[in-house]
């Protein structure tokens, strides 16, 4: 498992033998896109109500990718909106994008 | 669109990894014992996937090398597992609940999806094996959804999956009747091994198929207890089933409730010998609260509150005095109830009623239809049987490979008097199956003292009551006779290692058993 995507979580859905699950979590990772625009308004508008929303549906997806530190870190922020922070969360997402690209290239 | 370039190019590139693999041979299959492939696997593409029942494992050969992969689930063909599961999964978002529905099909099994509660609540669960739900949904909450589920079928396994790791959420969900409690990421070997060992622990229709059907018994005693359970599970009447500790009572109960009209509404299963009798009155009867209308009034229980199924109490006999009048009462004021009573005990009959402190309206009123369970040793023929049905049951619930059993074992089976019946039968059967391994159970997997001498000439009605360290030492005694006290070899006849055996040689002080054996002879 690397700090990023936990790459036994995704052998043990079969991600790597089932075309089907690898195309539906390809999907989720298009959606990340919408999660963080969500995510980023609800920060801009500071309502920790609808960040708390939006963190744990972002969490929901990413754990289903198995982006375990995005996960951990939404995890905190969910229990903690005011120490969300913005730039901290688009750079991790942007290397949890990477290790994914990075993993389907390697394979 | 980056992203779906990326998913072709690893798609195809797995493709041609995959072309390089090669069928495997007929020599590394003589590896495993029992090799039945499926004729209707066909191998994708070059990738060739062998279903070794039994052993469950998938086998790839590449350029000269076997790679061993374990465990994706490969349903025996012989379990009763095999047959798919219908399950129902309530998640709202649409691509964690495409994923769920995914692995339950790569499972071989069907999956259900609902997007809200709503929806959810349109399901017949009657046509469900399991519930996997969401505590977060969109119209309402997912506790609610459960208490729903589990007062609309109280049998069915529900599961809550959920990215929520709050303790207090967990509780609430194991009160509300969740079986488990799984979060995301899921973790999806977990969630069907806790499926698996669940559906096998409650009655459901896979167990209708695994039962043997009339026609295969073939002593006339056990012929005519089916022909009378077949007879009393086309009605709604109550039935009693009797006989011995361990003639499968439970067995047949579940075979009238999986073959009368109530089958889909699942079984609920209560123990009447329970010591713990304000828990057993609280669960069958519910809690007294005062009223100001009557004195008191009763709520909850499963007697009042059970809509549809069975309610099956095994051990009636075994109720208190009050537990019984509080049957009684209860069955005469809800006599146009909806489900249906089966309810078992040993050898309780017209006459001995008195002796056993039972109350006779009672049994007159679950006794409807009354089946006598006969003991093994009045159906020996049926030995064979049994031990098959048995062997099944044990290698699911162990998880082992299921052994063939030799004809020399089966010779020593049909041989025993079975004072103990199928308990006792279970109990050889267990230490058998752990200790053969899959592959062929032979006399050597046998418990030694089911085929020494001692076991010929002890009290034979004593053989099924004898306490586990008896059954040891025993066993020790007779392996160690039997291989001229060298103790590696009655190691390896007892299958076990010989620090296990010196062990048990000092456990049970066999020491100086041995040094006075060994002391010449002046």
């Amino acid at each position: 498992m690397n700090n990023e995507v936990d790459r036994e979580y995704l052998e043990s859905i079969n991600a790597f033998n089932d075309s089907a699950t690898l195309d539906i979590l390809n999907r989720i990772v298009t959606t990340f896109q919408d999660h963080l625009m969500s995510i980023s308004e609800a920060s801009r508008q500071k309502d920790h109500a609808k960040l708390k929303k939006t963190l744990h549906a972002f969490r929901g997806a990413a754990s289903n990718c198995g982006f375990v530190k995005l996960t951990n870190l939404c995890a905190e922020w969910e229990y903690e909106p005011e120490s969300f922070n913005l730039d901290i969360f688009k750079a991790e997402l942007e290397r949890a994008e990477t290790a994914w690209k990075n993993l389907l290239l390697s394979f | 669109m980056q992203n779906l370039h990326l998913l072709t190019r690893a798609v195809q590139a797995r493709d041609q990894r995959q072309q390089r693999l090669t069928k495997i041979s007929h020599t590394e299959l003589m590896l495993h014992t029992v090799v039945p492939i499926s004729q209707k696997t066909k191998p994708p593409s070059a990738f060739i996937l062998l279903l070794i029942a039994g052993s469950r494992l998938y086998f790839l050969k590449r350029q000269q090398q076997i790679h061993r992969h374990t465990l994706i689930h490969l349903p025996d063909m012989k379990t009763p597992q095999s047959k798919s599961l219908n399950i129902a999964v309530t998640e709202d978002e649409n691509t964690t609940a495409e994923l769920i529905s995914r692995q339950i099909e790569y499972q071989g099994h069907h999956a259900t999806i609902c997007n809200s509660v709503s929806s959810t609540k349109e399901l017949n669960l009657a046509n469900f094996d399991a519930l996997l739900l969401d505590l977060g949904l969109p119209d309402g909450d997912g506790l609610d959804l459960l208490c729903w589920a589990q007062k609309t079928r109280p049998s069915l396994p529900c599961y809550v999956v959920t990215a929520t790791d709050q303790a207090a959420t967990a509780v609430a969900a194991l009160k509300a009747g969740a079986r488990d409690y799984f979060t995301k990421p899921l973790n999806f070997k977990e969630i069907f091994k806790a499926l698996r060992i669940d559906l096998q622990h409650q009655p459901t229709s896979n167990d209708e198929a695994c039962f043997p059907t009339l026609e295969k018994w073939k002593s006339d005693a056990m012929a005519c207890a089916m022909n009378e359970a077949i007879k009393a599970s086309g009605t709604d009447n109550n039935v009693l089933i009797i006989g011995e500790e361990g003639t499968g009572k439970s067995a047949i109960g579940r075979f009238i409730h999986h073959n009368s009209q109530q089958k889909g509404n699942g079984m609920v299963t209560v123990d009447g010998s329970r010591k713990d009798f304000q828990t057993l009155e609280r669960e069958l009867f519910g809690e007294e609260r005062p009223s100001q209308m009557k004195g008191s009034i009763r709520h909850g229980g499963k007697i009042n509150t059970l809509e549809s199924g069975s309610l099956f109490i095994t051990n009636v006999d075994q109720l208190s005095e009050k537990l019984q009048y509080l049957l009684y009462q209860a069955l005469e004021e809800n006599r146009h109830r909806r489900f249906r009573l089966i309810t078992s005990a040993s050898l309780l009959l017209p006459t001995n009623l008195g002796d056993k402190n039972f109350l006779k309206p009672l049994y007159y009123l679950i006794s409807t239809e009354a089946i006598r369970a006969p003991s093994l040793r009045e159906a020996t023929q049926d030995i064979p049987l049994w031990t098959n049905h048995l062997l099944t049951e044990i290698c699911i619930t162990l998880q082992l490979p299921r052994p063939m059993i030799t004809s020399g074992a089966m010779e020593a089976l049909l041989d025993n008097p079975w004072p103990g019946n199928l308990h006792q039968l279970r109990q050889v059967l267990t230490y058998a199956v752990t200790h053969s391994k899959g592959g062929l159970l032979g006399l050597d997997h046998l418990p030694a003292q089911l085929l020494t001498a001692e076991a010929q000439s002890m009290d034979k009605s004593q053989i099924g009551l004898i306490r586990k360290s008896d059954f040891e030492r025993e066993s020790l005694i007779a392996a160690l006779k039997a291989c001229d006290n060298n103790r590696r070899r009655a190691a390896k006849r007892l299958g076990v290692s010989l620090r296990t055996i010196y062990n048990l040689i000092q456990r049970y002080g066999l020491n100086s058993q041995r040094k006075n054996h060994q002391k010449p002879n002046p």
